[in-house]
């Protein structure tokens, strides 16, 4: 048998944002989107491309039919497939295409004939059933895959595996992982639904209720709190330009984003304090030192000193540190615990025949 | 009109004939002289360039070899229209390594990569018996799932 190249990758199939890492070195991302031309015009827009990914389907989205497989951590229609098995198909389909396409992007330099061994993170609480799914999208695009929960692939990035506890926030959830030395366990975990997407939502009712006369769409406040996210008091003002009537204006909306952001954190921080009081009380102090932020979500300034002063006035004391990288984290750890995996383990579960 | 003769006319041709061959004899005997001191002046030169010569080809030597070593090395000749110029080749070679590196970097740029630290066929490092329990652990879910897969 010809002996074949094996490059590893890391995946974060994230609802806003899909990362990937591989050990050849390259790792990118790109916006969760798969754009599919409307008409003829349109698919003569894009030539022979056919499907348009990332941000420049969401630039194009008038032309485009638009899909963003994912939402709240896990594949649309994922839970009620047997009510709408043609719109969980189509997900799926939509998701392959954009592992396909992310994929394509860390192997397109490579001239040679690859074995591809993924790993893919998924939510903490993810079913067994958004699991499988994941499993079935691999399947066909990546040679070897495997699944592990996001914030376990985080700790494990980070060589944190035992009295840490890991906040991974995305777009679609908030995971948060305690490592005590062995696989997390579901006691270990806790998924919260109010993330980045959440702030988006909020913000946009905010900005709606006070400037009634402007004009806007959630992608064009969800790049804005990308940009300017925060939780402290401190600050400068913040501005927002929007249509009034067809004519740009500049919104002052540094509450309305403050409070926006603000939103996500009652459930972060209970999370942490269910975590924390549950654990082995011997461990709880370096637990309560050892709080990892990672993921997008992590960026809103004052964010980390915000929780250290709720674990301050709850659990007594506690220290929040941020990952250095929080868009790869997730796919850097994915990545590593791919090529740490031994090769006897990957045969074990390939989907490829020898 | 009759003619007259001129005798003072007469006169003045014979005195302007004799000052022409004197100055023609002055010429020649210039240009013999000349030529009798420019042939001895070539042949001396020649004498001493036939000395000399020899002499300074082997002190520059060692200065050609370098020229040729240098040239050879860093460029060559080849003519453009009516001029010689040399061309770098090296230079040339080291600019197109940099014009690669540059779309390889742009390549990188643009997809926020990060500098791998090591080749990636790299062989896998000795793992502890937690770090594989843990792996075997993820091993047995993956299975698990596998199977669910297949029902």
């Amino acid at each position: 048998m010809a002996y074949k190249k094996i490059l590893h990758v890391g995946i974060d199939l994230g609802t806003s944002r899909s990362v990937i890492a591989a050990d050849n070195g390259v790792r990118t991302f790109v916006s969760s989107y798969v754009g599919f031309p409307k008409d003829a015009v349109s698919m003569r827009m894009f030539g022979k491309r056919g499907i348009v990914f990332g941000d420049e389907a969401l630039r194009n989205r008038l032309a485009l039919d638009l899909h963003r497989p994912f939402d709240k951590g896990k594949l649309k229609y994922s839970e009620s497939l047997e009510k709408k098995p043609e719109e969980h198909e189509k997900a799926k389909s939509v998701a392959k295409y954009l592992l396909e396409h992310l994929v394509s992007l860390v192997t397109e330099e490579e001239s040679e004939d690859l074995i591809i061994r993924g790993v893919i993170g998924a939510p903490a609480m993810a079913s067994i059933k958004n699991k499988k799914t994941l499993l079935a999208i691999a399947d066909g695009v990546l040679d070897d895959s495997m699944i592990v929960s996001e914030p376990f692939a985080v700790a494990y990035g980070l060589n944190l595996f035992s009295n840490a506890l890991i906040i991974d926030i995305g777009a679609g959830t908030v995971d948060l992982c305690r490592m005590a030395g062995a696989m997390p366990t579901e006691e270990d975990q806790i998924t919260t639904l109010k993330a980045g997407d959440h702030i988006d939502h909020v913000f946009l009712d905010l900005i709606r209720k006070k400037h009634k006369d402007a004009n806007f769409t959630v992608a064009m406040v969800s790049k804005f709190k990308e940009e300017n996210a925060f939780v402290s008091v401190q600050g400068e003002s913040v501005f927002i330009e929007l249509p009034v009537r067809g004519k740009p204006v500049n919104h002052d909306v540094t509450e309305e984003l403050r409070q926006a952001c603000k939103a996500i954190v009652p459930e972060i921080v209970e999370g942490v304090r269910k975590l924390v009081a549950s654990f082995d009380p011997e461990f709880q102090g370096e637990l309560k030192r050892n709080v990892i932020l990672a993921g997008g979500g992590s960026q809103i300034v004052g964010l980390q000193r915000e929780i250290e002063k709720y674990m301050k006035n709850t659990l007594g004391y506690g220290k929040v540190t941020k990952v250095e990288e929080p868009l790869y984290a997730g796919a850097n750890g994915a990545l590593k615990l791919a090529k740490d995996m031994p090769d006897e383990y990957w045969d074990q579960i390939t989907s490829r025949t020898k | 009109m009759a003619r007259s003769m001129n005798p003072k006319k007469n006169e003045s041709d014979t005195y302007h004939e004799a000052v022409k061959v004197a100055n023609a004899t002055v010429e020649y005997a210039g240009l013999v002289s000349w030529s009798i001191i420019s042939m001895g002046s070539i042949s001396i030169m020649n004498g001493i360039f036939k000395i000399i010569e020899p002499v300074g080809r082997n002190a520059a030597e060692p200065f050609f070899a370098i020229k040729k070593k240098i040239r050879k090395a860093f460029g060559k000749k080849i003519f453009v229209g009516d001029y010689k110029i040399y061309v770098d080749e090296k230079i040339k070679g080291i600019e197109e390594t940099i014009r690669k590196l540059e779309e390889r970097l742009s390549f990188l740029e643009k997809r926020g990569v990060r500098i791998s630290e090591r080749d990636y066929q790299e062989k896998k490092k000795e793992l502890d018996k937690e770090r594989k329990k843990i792996l075997s652990l993820i091993v047995e879910e993956n299975k698990r799932l596998r199977e669910l897969l297949k029902t």
